[in-house]
């Protein structure tokens, strides 16, 4: 771990206790069986406007993972040298909080970081109607407090929710859904373990993780993350799993966001 | 118009509710914002407490590590705060490394354990020499709305409370640490600090629990850290103007209020984990 001089200092190296479990005391891994279909997606949490302090905010709990975003500005560009006279910037900052996964994760922002808040980035530029904010950026922070699977899917969907609520002018919302091909199997909205997947497992055929940005009003991908080694019609197939189960999602995130702003903006009295 | 007045001029504006001996959002000079406490919320973390004054949020998780113990004290064990302000908790934070505010807050808080052995080091060790926990307490500030001290203590105790950390043996034929993930036990709190914030307003007027305005615009900032048997843990007075010893003690009789006040939140919220399971 690098040297971080401008944190309390603790001890050099250590150890998550993971790694010393008793080879008999390891603890089950659960399944889906019972609880919900492999087509199913988990139910999902949703708020708007938490954050005093931004412009708008939204907190979304799908099964365990919790992710909280922040919107601030419309705000002058930070870099001049760079600014587009006639279109915004979205910036984009993606961070998971060390308690958030098994292991625990280091302070300074990692590899894997940084290229989820440009995956991030991608998929919700298309969504955002940056020509209406010239010479401005609009700054979009995530961060995910519990990593429980999909953290980029989700994400993605908290970070629309959350310009939505913040008055920022879009296209429509963008939405994530995530899959995990196992074999011929596949498991929508996996959760850390079936995303992980068994070490066995790992040797098969057709493993791999896919995640989708959709707009779901205009029916257009915005961002398409796929990883391993899957055939030609079960990645095709599993796409168009993942724009079903945006859709499936879609009236729970609108509710959240009619809730949020007849907060804001009361209904006149009759 | 009010609105206009403010952003022109903050201090005239706060001035003339201080005449009036109580504060824009309300409340009176000694009163602070409504407290709530979430415990145990992110299950991929030993212990986890959140909490909300006013509109400051806090979450603080608590990872528990294995390590050596320290060369110099080889019967105890580590406890690592670290405060975060990340640049989604208020739009005066930039991203990258801790700025001051941050640093000094980590600081802070890692003096108030050492200052009121909150945890019994010794517990933490499990093979002298050979074993012991370092427990990363991480807190991260979710939204800034001033008075991030007080919040950063009542979450680091409330996580360390709830905290339960699997039982560890070491196998003496391979001399390897065994973990059991299904024996889990809480720690022992030896001391319960609570802090209080205060803010002086013109080198005169006092008030309790500023918010980031407040702060912004108070003449000197003090934080007072008492124990449950009414004993002084830690004075925290970063520069500003001068405070004369009644008004010092006067804040500190508010603190020993505020104590009993925060007990009570956490015996309640601690016992209604009890009896959910």
């Amino acid at each position: 771990m690098p040297f971080d001089t401008k944190r309390i200092r603790g001890p050099e190296e250590s150890q998550s206790p993971l790694l010393f479990l008793s080879p008999d005391k390891v603890p089950e891994s659960s399944s889906r069986q019972g609880v919900r279909g492999n087509g199913d997606v988990r139910p999902v949490f949703a708020r708007c406007g938490l954050i005093s302090q931004a412009k708008g905010s939204a907190y979304l709990e799908a099964g365990n993972t919790k992710i909280i975003c922040s919107v601030y500005g419309p705000k002058e560009t930070e870099r001049k040298d760079e600014t587009d006279m006639k279109t915004g910037r979205l910036v984009c900052d993606f961070r998971l909080a060390p308690f958030s996964c098994l292991k625990r994760g280091a302070w300074i922002q990692g590899s894997e970081e940084r290229d989820l808040s440009a995956a991030l980035l991608e998929s919700l530029q298309p969504g955002v109607c940056l020509h209406k904010y010239p010479r401005s950026q609009i700054e979009v922070n995530v961060m995910v407090l519990e990593n429980d699977g999909s953290i980029l899917a989700h994400a993605i969907t908290c970070a629309s929710m959350a310009l939505a609520d913040g008055g920022i002018e879009m296209y429509d919302v963008v939405l994530g859904c995530a899959l995990r091909q196992n074999g011929d199997s596949c498991l929508v909205d996996p959760s850390y373990t079936e995303e992980c997947g068994n070490w066995q497992a790992g040797y098969g055929e057709n493993q791999g993780c896919v995640t989708l940005a959709l707009l779901p009003n205009l029916n257009q991908v915005s961002g398409l993350n796929a990883e391993g080694e899957m055939r030609e019609d079960s990645l095709t197939d599993a796409v168009r799993t993942c724009m079903d189960g945006c859709h499936k999602l879609y009236p729970v995130y609108q509710q959240a966001l009619i809730r949020a702003v007849k907060k804001k903006a009361p209904p006149p009295e009759k | 118009m009010a609105a206009g007045f403010k952003t022109a001029e903050p201090l005239e504006y706060h001035r003339r509710f201080l005449k009036e001996n109580c504060r824009p959002d309300g409340r009176e000079l000694g009163e602070f914002r409504p407290t709530t406490l979430n415990i145990n919320s992110i299950n991929t973390a030993n212990g986890s407490a959140m909490v909300k004054v006013g509109n400051t949020t806090v979450i603080c998780g608590l990872k528990a590590e294995l390590t050596m113990p320290p060369s110099d004290a080889p019967s105890k064990g580590y406890i690592v705060p670290n405060v975060d302000l990340p640049p989604l908790c208020s739009s005066r934070f930039r991203p990258g490394p801790p700025g001051e505010q941050a640093q000094a807050a980590s600081q802070f808080i890692a003096d108030v354990i050492e200052s009121s052995d909150l945890v019994n080091m010794e517990e933490l060790c499990i093979e002298k020499a050979k074993l012991c926990w370092v427990l990363y307490c991480d807190i991260m500030c979710l939204d800034y709305d001033g008075n991030l001290l007080d919040t950063c203590i009542i979450a680091l105790l409330a996580a360390l409370k709830n905290a339960q950390l699997p039982e560890v043996t070491i196998n003496k034929d391979t001399d390897l640490a065994e973990v059991d993930m299904k024996k889990k036990k809480h720690l022992k709190i030896n001391r319960h600090p609570v802090g209080s914030s205060f803010a002086v307003f013109d080198d005169t007027i006092t008030i309790v629990d500023p918010t980031a305005e407040e702060e912004s615009l108070s003449t000197a900032l003090l934080t007072v850290v008492t124990d449950e048997e009414d004993r002084l843990c830690a004075v925290h007075k970063p520069g500003g103007t001068s405070l004369s010893a009644e008004k010092l003690q006067h804040c500190i009789n508010r603190a020993v209020t505020r104590h009993t006040e925060i007990n009570k939140l956490l015996n309640k919220v601690m016992d209604s984990m009890k009896t959910s399971k």
